[in-house]
Order: C-alpha cells, then sequence, then structure tokens
C-alpha cells in the first residue's frame, strides 16, 4: 500500500515540469501530504467516477440544485494559483482565494482543527504530488437566496472553532492521535453527531448517531447499548479496514464508501489509535436501547415451513416469509445466519437499532463498494429497489426485524419505504427561505447548508 | 396465468383433510380438534411414526415441526399409512430388528410394509412424499441429506459464501 | 375488424439474449425499437421461490410460468412432435430474457477452424466470415454480458477478459493436478458469471444453482439485458405472440401480426424486422407465414428455412474418484478440457470439448441410496462419502448439418391455433464415431483419477445439449442457406434474422455468446440501412 502511495506520487512527480526533481525531504513530505488527503477523504466529493483525480466536477444533488466540487488540481483552472495561505484558508475557514465563501459541503469545520503541519504537508502533496488537470467546474447556481455566500459569515462566527487540534496531555499519545484522526481527518463527527436547531453539531451529543435523510449514521459512542461501547477495538479496527465486524455489522451506504476511499488506507497504528479514542467518546444513551445492537433476534428454528404456503401466483400477494425466501434467503440462507462471510442478520446491529432507515437503504440500493475495498469479503448487496415495491420492502423488511432483530420496531410503512427512495423528506427550506427572508431567512440558509453536507454522501 | 406445475404446499384444506384422515383411523373422539399438531402427535400412529423415523434417521432429536409435516403428508399421500406405521412399528420391536437389515427382513417378513421404510427416508432427507406427478415437498434446507453434508455444502440455491469459498479444501476432505 | 397498430423503425420478435442486446444497441444509437415477446416478464424472485417450493428440482423448466399461449417443451408434454430416428428434444423459455435464465453461464467463443469446416476439412459447412471477422463483437459481447474467463481457452482475442476466470474449487484443483500427470489439460470454464461485483450484479456466491435459476444474478441472463434495452428507450411488448410475417409487392416485410392469449390480433409496422426468436419458433414463424409469392413460408424460397438443424448429441460417463474431492461447490459447471475441440482428424470424426460436472450431487446419491434400503447410520455416511468422490462428465460433441435434419410445422396446435413444431433428426456416424472417441477419454481420465464404478451413457442414446443451431444458417450460397452474412433474409431485404438459429456450425461449444456477437454484427448492417 505504502509502496503504491509513493510509486504514484513519484509518477506524478515525474510529469510535473516546475518540480523536474524534488528533494528526498520534499517526497516524504509530499507522501505525507497524500496520507493526509486519503484520510481526509478529499476525493470522496472532487473526483467524478472515472474522472481524473481531484478534478472536481462531481455534482453534490441537492433538492435546491447540485452544488459542484471543484478541480484541487495544481492546474490552472484548479488551485495551481494558490499560495499556501489562500490554500490555508480554503480548507481551515472555508475561503476561496477570490474571497468567496464555501458552502460547508465542504467540511471546513472539522478541517479547522489540522495542525500547521499536516497543513503545510498537505499543500506540498496538492501541488507537488497531484497530476495537474485543465478541467473547469461548473459554478454552482443555487436559487436565491442560498446564492449569497456572504450569508455563510455569520454562521462561520458562531460554529467556526478556527483553533487546530490540542492534544490532551491527560491522554496517551495514542487516544491523542486517533481524537486527532477522528476530529480533524476522518470528521467522523459531521455525519455521526446529531446537529441543534441552528444545524450545528451539538457537542454534547458527540458521535450519538443522525440521519443524513437517506442512509442513517449509527451511534459511535461508547454507549454498549446505543453505540459501539460492547465492540472490542480490533472489532472496530476490522470494521475500518475492512467494512465488516464479523457476526456484528457491515459498512454500507457513504461509511461504506469513506472506507473505500479513505479509511481503509490509513495504518494499522491509526486504525488502533481511532479506535482507543472511539471507545473513550462518552456514552450517548437512548432509553430505550435496553440491550446491545447486535444482540437481537435467533435463528429461524424451522425455515422450511415456509415452503407449506402456497405460492401466490403474483409476488404482490407473498407474504413477508415468502419473499424473505424469494429475495433474501440465497445469501442470508434460510435460517437467517448467514454464510462463510455473508453476513448473518441475527444480531446484526442494522437490525438491531431503534432507528430501521439503514436497513430499507440496504436493501433498496444494496451494499457496495466491495470492489474498492481490499480485505472486504468481496460481495456486493443486490439493489431490489428495480425489483420489490415499497409495501414488499416494508414487508420484507418488518419479517426480518421480527424474526432476526429487533421485533419491536418492526412497524415500517410503506409511505416511510418511499420517502427513502425518493431521497429522504422533502426539503421546504425554499420556500420558507423566499417567504420569511431577513434574518430568518439566513438562519434557514444555514440550516439548508449544514443539512447539505451532510447528505453530501449519499 | 396457467401453470401446469401448480403443486406442493399444503393448503389449508389440504392439512385439515390431512388432519381428518388421521383422526378417522386414530383420533376419532378428536377428529375436528386434530386440525392442531398437538392432537396429531398424541396419537399412537404419530408415536409408531416416531419410533420408526428415529431409527431410519439415527436421529433422537428430530424436529417437531418437519416430524409433524411429514406425518400428516405422508397420511395424506396413504390412507393406511396410521394403521401400518404402527404394524411396522410392533415388527421392529418385536424382532429387535437393527436398521441395517431393515429392509430386507420387512420384505421377507412384513412385506405389506415394506414401502414404509423407504418413503419415510425419502421424507426426512429427501424432503419428499409421494411419487410421479403427486409429489410433495415437505422439506428443503431441513432435509436431512444436505444436514448431513451441511459443514461441505449448501442445498442448491444457497450461497457456499463470500466469493471464492470454494477454492479451500472442504475440511473433511 | 379494426386492428389496433404499433409502428418503429425495427421491430424485434423474441427478447431473449440476442434480441435484447441487439434492442439495447440499435436504441442507443437513436433507433426506434419495438421488441415483440410472446411469454410474460419473469421474475428472479419469485423463480426462486418457486424453485424452492418445486418437489422436481432437477426439472429445469418447473419453477418457470409455463402459458398455454405461448407453450414451450416440458417433460411430460407433447409440445414437440417427432419423426425422425433420434427424438429432439429440448428446453427453453417463452417469457422477457428467454432461455438464459437457466443455462450454465457458459460463454464460449468458437475456434477459428470453427468458421471454416468445409474449406479445411471437407465436412459441413462453412461461414461467410472469418473468427477475426467477429472478433471485436465477440468482446462486445462479453462486456456487455460480463464474461469471465482464462486466456488460453483456445481462441484468439485482441483485448484481456473483462473479468478474472472464476476462482477454482478444490474439486477442479485436484482433477487438473492429477490429469495433469496423464498428459490432460484442464481448464477454467469461460463463462458470463461474476468473478467480482460487475455492473451492479454481485461475484457468484457459489449458490451451485446456475441452472434452473442463479438467485443472485452473479450470472448474467437476458433479462438483465432486456431491462438495458428498455432503460435505452426500446419498447418491450410482453405475451405477444407474433403469427403472421405480411410483405409486400416488392417483398419486403410490412408488418408483423401478433395475437395477444385471448387472440386479439395487433398488427405492428417497421422499417426493418429482426426475427430473434429461436431456432425453433423462428423457423417456425416463417414456416407459418405463407403466401401466394412465398408458399413454403416467408424468406424459405429455396425451402431451406428449419432446415440444418445441429445439436450437441452428448455423450456422459460417471465414476467415483479415488479421493475426496467433494463437487458441488461453487458453480455447476467449471472446468473442461478443450485438447478434442480441433485436429486432424476432424475430416473424420466429430470434434468435442470435455466438460466437468460440479454440482451438488447429494440429492442423487441420497435417493439411490434410499432405494438401496440403506438406512441409519449407514445412510448418513454413504450420502457423505458418495457425495465426496462422485463425479460425471460429458463431451460437447459437433454435429455436421444435414438438411434432413429440421423443423417442420406439425399437425397439432396450441390454445391459438398455431401448429406444434415437428422434427426429423437423426445422429450420423462422423458424431458417433466422436462420442466413441470421447468413451475412450473418458476411460483414460477415469483411469487417471483412480475411478471405480465406471458408468457409460447407452452408446444408442444422446443426451441433447439445447444448443439449437443451423436452422437459419447463414451463408454466401443462396440455394443452400436462409440469409446472407449480415443475417439479412435473401429473400427479404429488410428481414434479418438473428439468434443461434443462424450458425452454419454447431462447433464444440454452446451457441449463446456466438449468437449475440453475430447478433451485435448484424444490428451495425441494420444501422447502416438506417443510416
Amino acid at each position: 500500500m505504502k509502496q503504491t502511495l509513493i510509486l504514484s506520487a513519484a509518477l506524478a512527480l515525474g510529469s510535473l515540469s516546475s518540480a523536474a526533481i524534488a528533494a528526498e525531504s520534499d517526497n516524504a513530505l509530499i507522501e505525507r501530504g497524500h496520507y493526509i488527503s486519503t484520510a481526509s477523504d478529499c476525493v470522496a466529493c472532487h473526483t467524478t467516477e472515472g474522472g481524473a483525480e481531484f478534478a472536481g466536477g462531481k455534482a453534490i444533488e441537492t433538492p435546491l440544485g447540485e452544488i459542484f466540487a471543484p478541480n484541487i488540481t495544481p492546474s490552472k483552472t484548479g488551485i495551481g494559483s494558490y499560495t499556501y495561505e489562500q490554500f490555508d484558508a480554503a480548507v481551515r475557514e472555508g475561503i476561496r482565494a477570490d474571497g468567496a465563501h464555501l458552502y460547508p459541503a465542504m467540511p471546513y469545520t472539522a478541517y479547522a482543527k489540522i495542525t500547521d503541519e499536516d497543513m503545510k504537508a498537505l499543500y506540498a502533496y496538492f501541488m507537488q504530488g497531484v497530476e495537474p488537470v485543465e478541467q473547469a467546474s461548473p459554478e454552482s447556481e443555487l436559487p436565491f437566496p442560498f446564492n449569497i455566500r456572504l450569508s455563510m459569515l455569520g454562521w462561520n462566527l458562531l460554529f467556526l472553532d478556527g483553533k487546530p487540534y490540542q492534544a490532551d496531555s491527560s491522554k496517551s499519545d495514542q487516544w491523542n492521535r486517533g481524537a486527532y484522526l477522528g476530529e480533524a481527518l476522518a470528521h467522523c463527527s459531521t455525519c455521526h453527531t446529531p446537529r441543534n436547531l441552528m444545524m450545528a453539531e451539538d457537542r454534547s451529543q458527540l458521535l450519538g448517531g443522525a440521519s443524513l435523510g437517506t442512509w442513517y449514521a449509527p451511534n459511535i459512542s461508547s454507549d454498549v447499548n446505543s453505540g459501539i461501547g460492547n465492540w472490542s477495538e480490533a472489532e472496530i479496527v476490522s470494521y475500518l479496514k475492512s467494512g465488516h465486524a464479523d457476526g456484528k455489522s457491515q459498512a454500507a451506504g457513504p461509511m461504506a464508501e469513506a472506507i473505500a476511499h479513505s479509511l481503509q488506507h490509513l495504518d494499522d497504528e491509526d486504525l488502533q489509535a481511532l479506535a482507543v479514542w472511539l471507545k473513550s467518546v462518552p456514552a450517548v444513551s437512548d432509553a430505550a436501547d435496553t440491550q446491545p445492537a447486535d444482540s437481537h433476534g435467533q435463528a429461524l428454528a424451522d425455515p422450511d415451513a415456509v415452503l407449506m404456503e402456497p405460492l401466490p401466483e403474483d409476488m404482490a400477494d407473498m407474504s413477508g416469509a415468502q419473499l424473505y425466501e424469494a429475495a433474501c434467503s440465497s445469501c442470508h440462507q434460510a435460517d437467517g445466519t448467514g454464510a462463510g462471510g455473508l453476513p448473518s442478520l441475527v444480531n446484526n446491529t442494522v437490525l438491531g437499532r431503534s432507528n430501521t432507515d439503514n436497513l430499507v437503504m440496504a436493501i433498496l440500493d444494496g451494499v457496495k463498494y466491495r470492489n474498492e475495498i481490499k480485505t472486504s469479503y468481496g460481495v456486493d448487496m443486490l439493489a431490489f429497489r428495480n425489483e420489490l415495491s415499497d409495501a414488499q420492502i416494508a414487508q420484507v423488511a418488518n419479517y426480518t426485524l421480527e424474526n432476526f432483530g429487533r421485533a419491536e420496531v418492526a412497524d415500517i410503512s410503506a409511505d416511510e419505504v418511499a420517502v427513502l427512495r425518493n431521497g429522504g423528506p422533502a426539503s421546504n427550506l425554499l420556500p420558507m427561505a423566499r417567504w420569511g427572508m431577513g434574518l430568518g431567512a439566513v438562519v434557514v440558509v444555514l440550516l439548508l447548508l449544514v443539512w447539505v453536507v451532510r447528505r453530501r454522501a449519499k | 396465468m396457467n401453470s401446469n406445475h401448480s403443486k406442493s404446499g399444503v393448503t389449508r384444506r389440504g392439512f385439515l383433510a390431512a388432519s381428518l384422515a388421521a383422526g378417522s383411523l386414530t383420533l376419532i373422539p378428536h377428529a375436528l380438534a386434530s386440525t392442531t399438531p398437538q392432537s396429531v402427535a398424541d396419537s399412537d400412529a404419530y408415536r409408531a411414526f416416531i419410533a420408526v423415523s428415529q431409527q431410519i434417521t439415527a436421529n433422537t432429536a428430530l424436529k417437531p415441526a418437519m416430524a409433524e409435516r411429514l406425518y400428516l403428508a405422508l397420511v395424506r399421500h396413504d390412507d393406511s399409512f396410521a394403521e401400518r406405521i404402527k404394524q411396522l412399528d410392533s415388527f421392529i420391536t418385536a424382532e429387535a430388528i437393527a436398521v441395517s437389515e431393515l429392509q430386507a427382513r420387512v420384505e421377507a417378513e412384513a412385506p405389506e410394509v415394506k414401502d414404509l421404510p423407504p418413503a419415510i427416508a425419502t421424507g426426512w432427507f429427501e424432503g419428499l412424499v409421494g411419487s410421479g406427478k403427486d409429489v410433495e415437498l415437505i422439506a428443503f434446507s431441513e432435509a436431512l441429506m444436505y444436514v448431513a453434508v451441511a459443514d461441505v455444502l449448501k442445498p442448491p440455491s444457497y450461497s457456499l459464501g463470500e466469493y471464492g469459498i470454494w477454492q479451500n479444501k472442504p475440511a473433511k476432505a | 375488424m379494426a386492428q389496433q397498430t404499433t409502428s418503429a423503425d425495427v421491430v424485434i420478435v423474441g427478447s431473449g439474449v440476442v434480441g435484447s442486446l441487439m434492442a439495447e444497441k440499435l436504441a442507443l444509437s437513436g433507433i426506434s425499437v419495438v421488441i415483440l415477446e410472446g411469454g410474460p416478464r419473469i421474475d428472479r424472485n419469485h423463480v426462486v421461490a418457486r424453485f424452492r417450493h418445486e418437489a422436481n428440482k432437477s426439472d429445469f423448466m418447473a419453477p418457470y410460468p409455463y402459458n398455454d399461449w405461448a407453450p414451450e417443451p416440458r417433460k411430460n408434454n407433447d409440445y414437440f412432435q417427432q419423426e425422425g430416428p433420434v427424438p429432439y428434444s429440448a428446453s427453453y423459455i417463452r417469457g422477457v430474457g428467454g432461455t438464459t435464465w437457466h443455462w450454465a453461464g457458459m460463454a464460449w467463443r468458437y475456434l477459428p477452424n470453427d468458421f471454416q469446416l468445409q474449406s479445411k476439412y471437407g465436412v459441413g459447412r462453412d461461414w461467410p466470415f472469418s473468427y477475426d471477422d467477429l472478433e471485436p463483437f465477440y468482446y462486445e459481447a462479453e462486456v456487455k454480458m460480463g464474461v469471465s474467463g482464462p486466456l488460453n481457452n483456445g481462441s484468439p482475442r485482441n483485448k484481456p477478459f473483462p473479468m478474472e476466470p472464476i476462482a477454482r474449487s478444490w474439486a477442479h484443483q485436484r482433477v487438473q493436478e492429477r490429469l495433469s500427470q496423464i498428459g490432460y489439460e484442464v481448464t477454467t470454464n469461460t463463462v458470463a458469471r461474476n468473478s467480482r461485483n460487475y455492473d451492479g450484479r454481485p461475484a457468484c456466491c457459489g449458490n451451485n444453482n446456475c441452472m434452473p435459476i442463479c438467485p443472485i444474478d452473479a450470472q448474467y441472463h437476458g433479462g438483465i439485458s432486456a431491462q438495458a434495452a428498455e432503460r435505452a428507450g426500446a419498447k418491450i411488448i410482453t405475451e405477444a405472440v407474433v403469427y403472421k410475417i405480411e410483405h409486400g409487392a416488392d417483398d419486403k416485410i410490412q408488418a408483423v401480426h401478433y395475437y395477444t392469449p385471448d387472440k386479439e390480433s395487433h398488427r405492428v409496422t417497421g422499417k426493418i424486422f429482426v426475427l430473434a426468436a429461436n431456432a425453433i419458433e423462428t423457423p417456425k414463424l416463417m414456416l407459418m407465414s405463407t403466401s401466394d409469392k412465398f408458399a413454403n413460408g416467408i424468406g424459405n424460397s429455396n425451402d431451406m428455412v428449419g432446415r440444418h438443424l445441429c445439436d450437441h448429441p452428448r455423450t456422459k460417463v460417471s465414476f467415483d474418484v479415488d479421493e475426496e474431492i467433494w463437487p458441488g461447490r461453487g458453480p455447476v459447471s467449471e472446468y473442461s478440457i478443450q485438447s478434442e475441440r480441433d485436429g486432424d482428424w476432424r475430416g473424420e470424426e466429430a470434434a468435442f470439448r470435455i466438460d466437468f460436472s460440479n454440482s451438488n450431487p447429494v440429492a442423487g446419491v441420497t435417493s439411490k441410496l434410499i432405494s438401496q434400503g440403506v438406512y441409519g447410520k449407514d445412510l448418513i455416511a454413504g450420502i457423505r462419502q458418495q457425495s465426496s468422490v462422485t463425479l460425471g462428465l460429458k463431451n460437447i460433441v459437433e454435429q455436421l448439418s444435414d438438411p434432413n435434419n429440421r423443423v417442420m410445422l406439425g399437425d397439432r396446435r396450441d390454445s391459438l391455433g398455431i401448429p406444434n413444431p415437428k422434427f426429423y433428426f437423426s445422429v450420423d456416424d462422423y458424431t458417433r464415431r466422436g462420442n466413441v472417441r470421447a468413451r475412450r477419454v473418458f476411460q483414460e481420465i477415469a483411469e487417471g483419477l483412480g475411478g471405480t464404478n465406471i458408468k457409460f451413457m447407452d452408446e444408442n442414446k444422446f443426451s441433447l445439449a439445447n444448443h439449437i443451431t443451423g436452422t437459419l444458417g447463414m451463408g454466401n450460397d443462396r440455394a443452400t442457406t436462409v440469409c446472407n452474412g449480415e443475417g439479412r433474409s435473401h429473400d427479404h431485404e429488410n428481414l434479418f434474422l438473428a439468434g443461434t438459429g443462424v450458425l452454419p456450425t454447431v462447433a464444440t461449444v454452446n451457441s449463446t455468446l456466438t449468437a449475440v456477437a453475430v447478433g451485435l454484427r448484424t444490428a451495425e448492417f441494420i444501422m447502416e440501412d438506417l443510416a
């Protein structure tokens, strides 16, 4: 892995006209910058599928229009002319070289915690380690009043903590490393921490779980029942590296993407440090969670009982058990316990949380990115979006919850599935903003923008 | 839509008919109540069926739900099953017949029940009852032939596991 | 009677793998396409459930809905009428996606010599074009279908496979190693099966159920391309049984007519017509479509439609290997031997490919033991022991085209009054000699694996492979073929034939990939016509 990094950095360097031969120390700096970029998952937004790395142009869909990630390669259409100070302002303060404020689709509130030293490495990498690509990104054109980028100023005053990460001397170096990785680079809390009324992260609920509109970023605080307090460090490391914690959980949706692009590439020591820090994050508890998410359900005792139910001619008339038999049991097995690395539904955290959105999303869109995760079991889950109706998905999801998971939450309705199928709850921010205007509108602008951040990985 | 293969599966009516058939032979006082499994399990014929099944499957912990399904299907396909299974059980018990010589002894000494051991074995191991067009499926993933090889193979259509898991040498090979 | 009329640039009859992939290609180039499919849509999940509920799991048609208005050959039905010395059997699915819903996913290319059998060996027929002409279309088909395979499979290629070969099972590894010691090279099969996640479908998970249904779409089927064709803009009309092809005074085809299941008739007009309705149903439709001018049927002025029927009249062997190999892990058809596919002897006797079965053997083994009166612990031990050592082989043997082997119209009719197909079929000495050689090879292989309990199939019986070819044969000789190398009917310039029927030789592999490649090539001539 590391060799690949060095090699690709070297190849990129070789093609640079300005810096034909870099000093060895520069190489080390660039390599470190590459690592920081990977840990920060810059590629996720700044590269289109199949497009040149960091050349931008990727559209981040929002109900108000598309936000286009800019080209961040060292080219004319990219950031080739950026001084270190300008680069720093963009990454840690959300201010473009031309003075315009970035939308917080760019997670600069997290990146603000990046150390000066790492910023310099990151700058070196983007200027010298990245292949320049001339490719202009479309300008994001959100409707009024969301097109007023200056509106970010007020919000930044309230919620942007401009200080780099400060080590906690009462904690170990490993813990501090994990906290830095988690808070600054990997920006875990961007998705996993619930927001307050102003849509800023509620630090009292750090990593307490939040919806991204469709997928749900679960509680990963140290609470045993509501979070991942009962996971071993080894299980957390395995999950971050392979997308699987055997017998517990598997990464899907934006988390699988984050592992594919970013987390799997981290050094084992860094993953270990992340795990140590995660285990220490104060428990965010929900009284409704009376047992760990990975402790619900049991294997079906008599799976072949379903064979006694005559099959209807029309799939729409199938029972939940028959839908499970038809669409799910081939991989998850007749009794629900999985096989040879294909996940068991029994004791699976996806069926053990009070929020069932991820179960529905996995059925709708499948589980992806396994080609990109090197040490995964390698198999994607099929998407059933085009095969099962909202009612069928609700029916089979409820069946799996009743039998293999948390039966008390087996009340998913077809309407709820329809909402998730169509991209999550509708936003009424635009009419509100235009109607309210003034101060109220500004608040709403802020609400929207942060909401956009949280949807970006969808 | 038409199907020339509409079959298999117990309809509610089929279940009732089978239970009534069983009841009429073995449980007359409980004929109507016999739609509940408990009353089937109470019959002498059912007990005989379980005893013979334990011999044929070499398994004393047979799943009750599957046992009931199989028993009801056997009764449904053969009006005389309930009577004859008691006869077969008595024959095995009285003669202390080892399962290894069961088929030969039955064919020689009790030919009127010689079809029962293969029918019961087919039910437990293959999950099938009846023959020809009347064949009925009562188990697939739980069929004992697949249980016998569960450490190496899955029943067809069920995944063995992650991609390429079949490269590994099977544990018992 | 007022008829409802539909119209499109290109009207395709049949939504199987070839029709659907042609439709997608044409639609993507901006051409309006309508596909008429006699059967209904097929839902994979429903078929999986039906398979599980089905008692006769070895009947690969049983999980698929049967429709009186679009009948197909089934176990114990009499859809096929027979006249020849060897009963012709086949199974195919009339429904959206067609018969590739159940196949072992074999996606072999022919060998270059399979295209020049007559000029090279003095037997059979030559193709109107060469392997090299088809090579780019083979690749196009492989990308669309998602094909994995080893480079050394005998068919040259310009680009690597879209996917790496499928991981080898333990049985495959053992057989390969042991047979290499007696000079037989065992190769991983070339298959439309995912060795990684591909095209939104998962990698194979070893469900070992490639026939009758891959439950997870790791194996390609025509239904995937039918959906892709619809996304590209093609329109599929299901339950539309085409029963008549109508031509004009200029001999060009003007319309096709179809019945709904209630026998309501519809007329569909177009600029170009493609018949891709299977190598039996297409000739049947052409033979039915008679007129004053074409009294023997559309495209049949030379009486060649339906003739030259070829299949693979295979022979088989099974035996017990002297070590536990445990077949049944991984896909059902996984590895084979290529060395007998071509050679100097091919002027005298048939070539073949040897295919090893990797189907789960447990049900067959259990049934046999129970019939022998084995119960209790002996039965459990016997199931394990015999399942672990049993191995089956068959030869995919070629057949020379013979005009007497043919599809005709039978006198029985289906619920819409459409005739059933009738067959004359025989197997000549060329193929029989090939099977004799196959038995010799089988014997050597069995001995190389310490085989006992060796059981050969009766040498006068043949296991047909559903690789139906030749009935719409393409060629340069207008007197003995049905269409030219473009797939264009010799009689009707806007009528194209597609599917396995157009292949003039059957070769030693299944016909699917080659039929798709030829169909994709034909699509380019259609695009030129419409340009």
